[in-house]
């Protein structure tokens, strides 16, 4: 049994808002990572999973049991962190992690506890007055707390300075050993790279392409910048028969895409020019998904 | 059915506005109670003799201001005030402003938020009135026993609170059915608002008499209770609409999609 399961999900908002179609699925420990840029249909999707929306087709369901029809069984075992944490104004943090640990009837809060040490977490001042980073680690504390098998994390890591996006990073992938299994939502590839078992994109409510971020990082396909150390092989350079990304000719510089085996060809052309240097770009998911992204008028 | 933690919570967070607004009810009670002995009705009467018109409405007695002042006016608008805010802040607010998702992400269903936040609501009403006619008789039967009718007192207040559980239910159906806090304002703040001015206009010229038919407000009829007969079946009817209000919201809140 998948742990969570999207099935032909579509939700018209009209005026091609909307999400359509959405199919996937999460097996037990594994981390999903759902990418998209801004209005992209993340969110939507993620509304469905909780049980705040109902489908219009298509069927949403966690550890086996449907999300509009069970949300009160599900959110037993399940943790969310929204993606725009919104809390009750007139309470101090610890009284909050208190209030949603009542509320789920948790009395153990060795894990809650721990996730404030771990996570440096003063909690002690009021709510409101807190700032982003700290709302956001409030919302971490509070999705973790009761031991979750399945996690639903919307942008985790917004507002985390670098140090507390790695302890995050860490947190997920301990959680990954321990069987659970998380999906989290970004607009940041860097976050869903180090940590996703497999990639979906989405854009304009439509789920692109699910990949594993490795194959990406061992394509067949390489990028190279390289600076001429003159005009003339600069110019000469255009001509020949390359797939060139981008050219700046005030200092003579090309990115070209070139495969594995034509490596030779270009070697054997950059030997009868004067090179100034020449470096890989490393690709990453965030190409990848550029291409989709800007896509729609480019091939998908 | 319902939460206790989220009970607990709402009532601790509007403790305040339910304070203020009961305390000033309470003060206005005791002052008007302690103040309006007979000698100063008989005075209050003998100054408007004459007067074209009488502002205050019948005062002969006792009872008869408190019905036109108290219950005609300060304990309709008050309670009015605490409904429209308190409603709207349980169900709107909160899915407006974003915080109803971790409500949600407990277990606990949206039946059991929407009927726990309507328990408080009408709840804190019970309270706030039972210690109106608590003080009140109290009061009267310390500083001028056996001046006041104390059976229509009591009916009077009955009828109020039956007057502000069917206001609170039009505040709590319009926060459940609106996401948007300011929608939800507009209606649970026009409607209520509207009825008391049509009843308040219909009570100023013959003319406009007939406005009070289209007044919610008319069915607690301080005039009928006075009387002793012919209120019963108007707050009978405050009473069901009320109770229809309550159970659309919670029926409303549970079927729709929320923005969260």
């Amino acid at each position: 049994m998948a742990a969570l399961k999207v099935e032909h999900l579509t939700k018209d908002y009209g005026e091609g808002k909307g999400i359509f179609d959405v199919s996937f699925e999460i097996e037990r420990g594994e981390v999903f990572g759902f990418l998209g840029p801004n209005g992209a249909g993340k969110t939507t999707t993620i509304r469905h999973l909780l049980g705040f929306s109902k489908p219009q087709s298509g069927k949403t369901s966690i550890l086996g049991l449907n999300a509009w029809v069970n949300p009160k069984q599900i959110q037993r075992n399940l943790g969310y962190l929204p993606g725009e944490i919104a809390f009750p104004s007139d309470m101090k943090g610890t009284q909050f992690i208190k209030y949603i640990a009542d509320m789920r009837g948790l009395t153990d809060m060795t894990k809650a506890n721990k996730l404030i040490k771990q996570f440096e977490l003063d909690c002690s001042c009021d709510l409101n007055r807190m700032s982003k980073g700290m709302k956001q680690k409030i919302g971490i504390v509070c999705a973790f707390m009761h031991n979750p098998d399945v996690l639903i994390l919307d942008e985790p890591t917004s507002g985390l300075d670098p140090l507390m996006q790695s302890t995050f990073i860490d947190l997920i992938r301990k959680e990954k050993e321990n069987g659970k299994s998380i999906l989290m939502s970004s607009h940041m590839f860097e976050e869903v790279e180090g940590t996703c078992d497999r990639v979906g994109m989405i854009k304009g409510g439509k789920l692109i392409t699910i990949v594993d971020p490795k194959d990406i990082r061992h394509g067949q396909t390489k990028t190279f910048k390289i600076e001429f150390v003159n005009h003339i092989d600069f110019d000469s350079m255009i001509k020949e028969n390359f797939f060139i990304l981008e050219k700046k000719s005030e200092n003579n510089q090309i990115t070209l895409d070139i495969d594995d085996d034509k490596i030779n060809e270009l070697l054997l052309a950059l030997s009868n020019r004067k090179v100034k240097f020449i470096s890989e770009i490393k690709r990453t998911l965030e190409d990848y998904f550029m291409k989709y992204y800007e896509g729609g008028n480019r091939n998908v | 059915m319902f939460s206790k933690p989220l009970l607990n919570h709402t009532i601790k967070s509007n403790f305040k506005l339910f304070g203020i607004i009961t305390c000033i009810l309470l003060l206005l009670i005791t002052v008007i109670m302690s103040v309006f002995v007979p000698s100063t009705i008989e005075d209050i009467k003998n100054a408007s003799v004459g007067a074209t018109i009488n502002p205050l409405g019948d005062i002969s007695s006792l009872i008869a201001f408190i019905a036109n002042q108290f219950y005609g006016m300060m304990a309709i608008i008050f309670p009015m005030i605490y409904s429209i805010i308190i409603g709207n802040k349980l169900i709107a607010g909160q899915v407006d402003k974003g915080s109803m998702a971790y409500n949600l992400s407990t277990p606990t269903t949206r039946t059991q938020i929407t009927s726990t936040s309507a328990l408080y609501l009408i709840g804190s009403l019970v309270v706030m009135f039972a210690l109106i006619a608590f003080i009140g008789t109290s009061v009267a039967t310390i500083i001028q026993p056996d001046v006041i009718d104390y059976g229509a007192f009591l009916m009077l207040t009955l009828g109020c609170f039956l007057l502000q559980f069917a206001i609170s239910g039009i505040a709590f159906f319009s926060s459940c059915f609106f996401n948007n806090s300011s929608k939800s304002l507009s209606f649970g703040v026009g409607m209520p608002l509207a009825f008391f001015a049509l009843k308040l206009v219909s009570g100023m010229s013959d003319k406009l008499e007939f406005l009070k038919y289209f007044s919610l407000n008319s069915l607690y009829d301080t005039t009928a209770i006075m009387d002793g007969e012919g209120y019963a079946i108007k707050l009978i009817v405050l009473a069901a609409i009320g109770v229809i209000l309550y159970v659309a919201s919670i029926n409303v809140f549970k079927k729709k999609d929320l923005p969260l």
